[in-house]
C-alpha cells in the first residue's frame, strides 16, 4: 500500500473509531492540510449515510466550507474555557460570600427583633450583638438542655405557646423560635 | 472504541483549540442535520441558513458539552430547537413544537422521505444511492462482506476479523479499499 493509501485507510480507520489517541492527533493535522483526504472523510460519511438511507434530499449540497468561513472570527475554543471557568470561580465566591452576608444580616435582624421590650422598651444590649455571640448562645442551649428547662419560667411558656401559631407564617422556619427564647432569656438575665 | 470514540476526539480537539476538528465534525454530520432541518423549514435556502445557524450555535455551546450524551444527539436538539426558533420568529405555525428530541428521531426514521422532496432532487439522491449500492454489489466478497458487517451490522474490526478469521489490519485494508471503490465511483458521478 502506497503512503498516500496508508493515510486514506486512516482516514477510513478513523470514521470507524479504530485508530489511537496519538495517531488522531497526527491524522487530523494531516486532513487539515490535505483537501483530498477532507474529501475522503465525507464521501466515506456519505456512502456510510447511502447506505442507511439517511442521505438527505439535497445529498451533493456541502455546507462546510461557509460554516468554516462563518467561524472564522470566532476565537478558539480553549480560551473560552478557561474563561469560563475563571468566571464561574468568581461566581462562586461571590456566592458564597452573599449567602455568608445574608446570615449575617438575618442574624442581626432577628436580635433586633427580638431584643423589643414587650412594654415597648428600646433594644438596648442585644442589639450591640454580633450573629457569633447569638450562635455560641443557641449553641450553649442546646448543649445543656436541662438548664433552658429550668431557666424558662411559665410566663415564658405561655407566651411560646400563644405565638406559636403564628410561627407556620414566620418566613424563618424553625430559627425564630429558638432565637426568641435566647433573646427573650437574655434580657431577663 | 467505535464512532462515539471518533466523536469524542474530535470534540476533545475543538474543545482544546483545534478549530479544524470541528470542520470534520461538519462533514460528517452536515447532510443529516440538514435532513432535519429540512422537515421543519421547508424553504432550501432557509433550511441551508438555519443548519449553519445550528453548527454555529454548537461550536460556541462546545465548552459546556461534557459528554453525557453522545454528540450526535446533542448537535440534534441544538438543531432541531434552532430550526423550531426559526419557525416561531417567522410566525409560522408548527405543530411539532411540543415534542421532543427523542420523538423526533423515531419520527424521523418513521417517515422516512419528508424533506424537500423537488423531482430533481430525488433523481440526485436516487442516483446517489443506486451508485453506492450498485457499487457495494459488484465488489468481490470479501470487500463487501467486510463493510457492511461494519456498516449495517456495526462491527468492531476485531469481530469482524473474527467472523471473517484474518488478522484486523486485513480488516482494515478491506473496509479502506470497499470504501475507496465506491468513492471513486461517486467522483464519476459528480464530475469531480
Amino acid at each position: 500500500m502506497e503512503k498516500s493509501d496508508k493515510i486514506k485507510c486512516q482516514v477510513s480507520s478513523f470514521m470507524d473509531g479504530e485508530i489511537t489517541e496519538d495517531e488522531v492527533s497526527l491524522l487530523c493535522k494531516r486532513i487539515e492540510n490535505d483537501q483530498a483526504l477532507r474529501e475522503r472523510w465525507r464521501d466515506y460519511h456519505v456512502i456510510s449515510d447511502a447506505l442507511k438511507q439517511q442521505l438527505p434530499v439535497q445529498e451533493n449540497i456541502d455546507i462546510s466550507q461557509r460554516i468554516h468561513d462563518a467561524l472564522e472570527d470566532e476565537p478558539a475554543l480553549s480560551g473560552n474555557r478557561k474563561a469560563a471557568s475563571n468566571s464561574h470561580t468568581v461566581i462562586k465566591r461571590f456566592s458564597g460570600l452573599a449567602v455568608a452576608a445574608s446570615v449575617a444580616i438575618l442574624g442581626v435582624v432577628v436580635v433586633l427583633n427580638t431584643a423589643v421590650q414587650p412594654g415597648g422598651g428600646e433594644p438596648t444590649v442585644l442589639a450591640k450583638s454580633t450573629p457569633d455571640t447569638v450562635v455560641t448562645q443557641v449553641a450553649g442551649l442546646s448543649n445543656n438542655p436541662s438548664a433552658t428547662q429550668h431557666t424558662i419560667d411559665p410566663r415564658l411558656n405561655k407566651y411560646l405557646v400563644d405565638h406559636s401559631e403564628y410561627a407556620v407564617s414566620a418566613s424563618v422556619h424553625g430559627m425564630l423560635p429558638y432565637a426568641r427564647i435566647v433573646g427573650q432569656q437574655s434580657v431577663r438575665e | 472504541m467505535g464512532e462515539n470514540f471518533t466523536d469524542r476526539e474530535l470534540v476533545k480537539r475543538v474543545q482544546n483549540g483545534d478549530k479544524s476538528a470541528f470542520d470534520l465534525l461538519v462533514l460528517k454530520y452536515q447532510h443529516k442535520i440538514i435532513k432535519l432541518v429540512s422537515r421543519f423549514v421547508r424553504e432550501p435556502s432557509d433550511a441551508l441558513d438555519v443548519t449553519q445557524d445550528s453548527f454555529i450555535k454548537a461550536y460556541r455551546a462546545l465548552p459546556n458539552f461534557r459528554g453525557d450524551s453522545a454528540f450526535y444527539t446533542w448537535l440534534y436538539r441544538i438543531a432541531s430547537n434552532t430550526a423550531k426558533n426559526f419557525l416561531v420568529s417567522q410566525r409560522r405555525r408548527l405543530g411539532d413544537v411540543g415534542i421532543d428530541s427523542e420523538e423526533m428521531m423515531s419520527r424521523e426514521e418513521e417517515f422516512g422521505l419528508n424533506d424537500v422532496a423537488t423531482p430533481d432532487n430525488i433523481l440526485a439522491k436516487d442516483e446517489v444511492q443506486h451508485t453506492v449500492f450498485e457499487t457495494i454489489e459488484n465488489l468481490p466478497d470479501d470487500l463487501r462482506t467486510a463493510l457492511t458487517l461494519r456498516e449495517f451490522d456495526g462491527l468492531s474490526y476485531e469481530e469482524i476479523a473474527e467472523v471473517m478469521e484474518c488478522p484486523v489490519g486485513t480488516v482494515r485494508s478491506r473496509i479502506f479499499r470497499a470504501r475507496e471503490t465506491v468513492s471513486e465511483k461517486l467522483r464519476a458521478l459528480s464530475g469531480e
